[in-house]
């Protein structure tokens, strides 16, 4: 990607496009996949480092204005799992989908987990949200089946950004 | 150096970010970041929302069709169902009267629905008596009943006390001068109730061994040829017995929701002027 600023521009503000229109089709009670943290881990998972930790920096804090998270929680979770996730790129392979899976069960494992120990410390013991075990468990495999779809949808994604600036579209 | 270390860098000030965000959570600063992210992230946002609302909007819709189209069928069945049910019952009427005639019984007295709005109830006279819509020129006569369809049955109200040419005074169950011929739907046993002038009625009359017991429906004995049998009065909320006296006595909670009546129905004695 040679114009990598536009780029992360544009797949904020589609990624940022599909989770709202995600959020607002289903009811605030209808449990959802986390698009924008499968996109995080798969861009980091490719290693990405920046664009990785930046869109999740900045989707992270969207979702933070617009939900229920403290401000910050979220910016700075996403912005650690693409962060972490860049790291170790080089030591998995992640068109696997067994590579795509580990990822998804750990990154929501510790983005459900973060998020319980920041409102712990950050928010009042009387307006803390309670992570259910349903809830938990939910998560876990909403977002591992919605997790081979955001790796590829990244990956073509990407493909279709690279072929769009060398002047020759490819599609699939 | 800068370039080598500009992910770990980026990732630090993010970090700092976020945490003296949620350290200052309730600082005007913050709140104002908050609101600029907000300001830039909504030309995208309310857009998507407002038209996922019109889109869920046409869905429900939808749904609200089938829905629709499934009680229609229901329905259908059900006013089938009432069809037989009203040709039985018309059977049954002529059964009951070839009967009446062949045993030489007085028939019973039918009524005609007149349906009226209750004009005004006097402060002081709350549990006592209510003006009602229609008249001498409707037909109504003194001591014609009064009920009301509350809560999906038949309730007791009162019975017209006085007629004027347009209007009528209904005298209300709970006014201390009704005395209405009652029985328990379980027990069958018979006895009289009196209005208190409060929101509560007297069952008296009933002997010291009776069997009724606290949440039994009362309905009209239709005794005394003044009000219609099976009209629901209340249910039994207490009982009361004094050793020297030889009678029971059942406190009851009317069924009637008096605060919530806005029509009523003047049962007319078919037959009448």
């Amino acid at each position: 990607v040679r114009h990598g600023a536009i780029f992360g521009f544009v797949t904020f503000f589609l990624g940022w496009l599909l989770q709202t229109s995600m959020l607002s089709v289903t009811s605030a009670s209808t449990p959802t996949p986390h698009w924008l943290l499968l996109f995080v881990l798969a861009l980091g998972a490719g290693g990405r480092l920046n664009l990785a930790q930046s869109l999740g920096f900045f989707w992270g804090m969207s979702l933070d204005v617009y939900g229920v998270t403290l401000f910050g929680t979220q910016g700075w979770l996403l912005a650690l799992a693409g962060h972490i996730t860049a790291r170790v790129s080089r030591q998995i392979n992640a068109e696997k989908l067994v590579t795509q899976e580990a990822l998804s069960l750990a990154g929501t494992f510790f983005f459900v987990l973060g998020a319980a120990v920041v409102e712990h410390i950050f928010r009042s013991p009387a307006r803390q949200s309670v992570v259910t075990p349903t809830g938990f468990l939910l998560a876990l495999a909403l977002n591992a089946l919605a997790a081979p779809v955001a790796f590829w949808l990244m990956a073509w994604w990407e493909r279709f950004w690279i072929a769009l600036e060398s002047g020759r579209l490819k599609y699939g | 150096l800068f370039q080598r270390h500009i992910a770990t860098i980026l990732f630090g000030i993010y970090s700092l970010f976020c945490l003296g965000s949620l350290s200052w959570s309730a600082d005007a600063v913050v709140r104002v970041l908050k609101a600029s992210f907000y300001y830039i992230l909504s030309p995208v946002s309310v857009p998507v929302m407002t038209e996922t609302d019109t889109w869920r909007g046409f869905t429900e819709g939808v749904v609200r069709l089938i829905q629709l189209d499934q009680e229609y069928l229901r329905l259908q069945a059900a006013w089938q169902k009432d069809r037989i049910d009203e040709k039985r019952v018309r059977e049954l009427e002529t059964e009951n009267q070839r009967l009446t005639t062949l045993l030489d019984l007085p028939p019973q007295p039918r009524h005609k629905n007149l349906v009226c709005r209750v004009l005004s109830r006097d402060a002081n006279d709350w549990f006592h008596s209510l003006l009602i819509s229609r008249g001498r020129a409707d037909g109504v006569e003194i001591s014609d009943p009064v009920v009301a369809f509350q809560d999906g049955q038949e309730v007791l109200v009162g019975r017209v006390a006085e007629v004027f040419e347009k209007t009528s005074r209904v005298i209300l169950v709970t006014d201390p001068l009704s005395a209405v011929s009652v029985r328990s739907v379980r027990t069958k046993e018979q006895g009289a109730v009196e209005g208190q002038g409060t929101e509560r009625l007297i069952m008296n009359y009933l002997f010291s061994d009776s069997a009724i017991a606290v949440g039994d429906a009362v309905v009209t004995a239709g005794l005394g040829d003044v009000f219609p049998p099976g009209i629901v009065i209340g249910t039994v909320e207490g009982l009361q017995s004094e050793s020297r006296e030889s009678f029971k006595r059942a406190v009851l909670k009317p069924a009637l929701h008096i605060n919530r009546i806005q029509e009523v129905v003047v049962l007319r004695r078919q037959g009448a002027a």
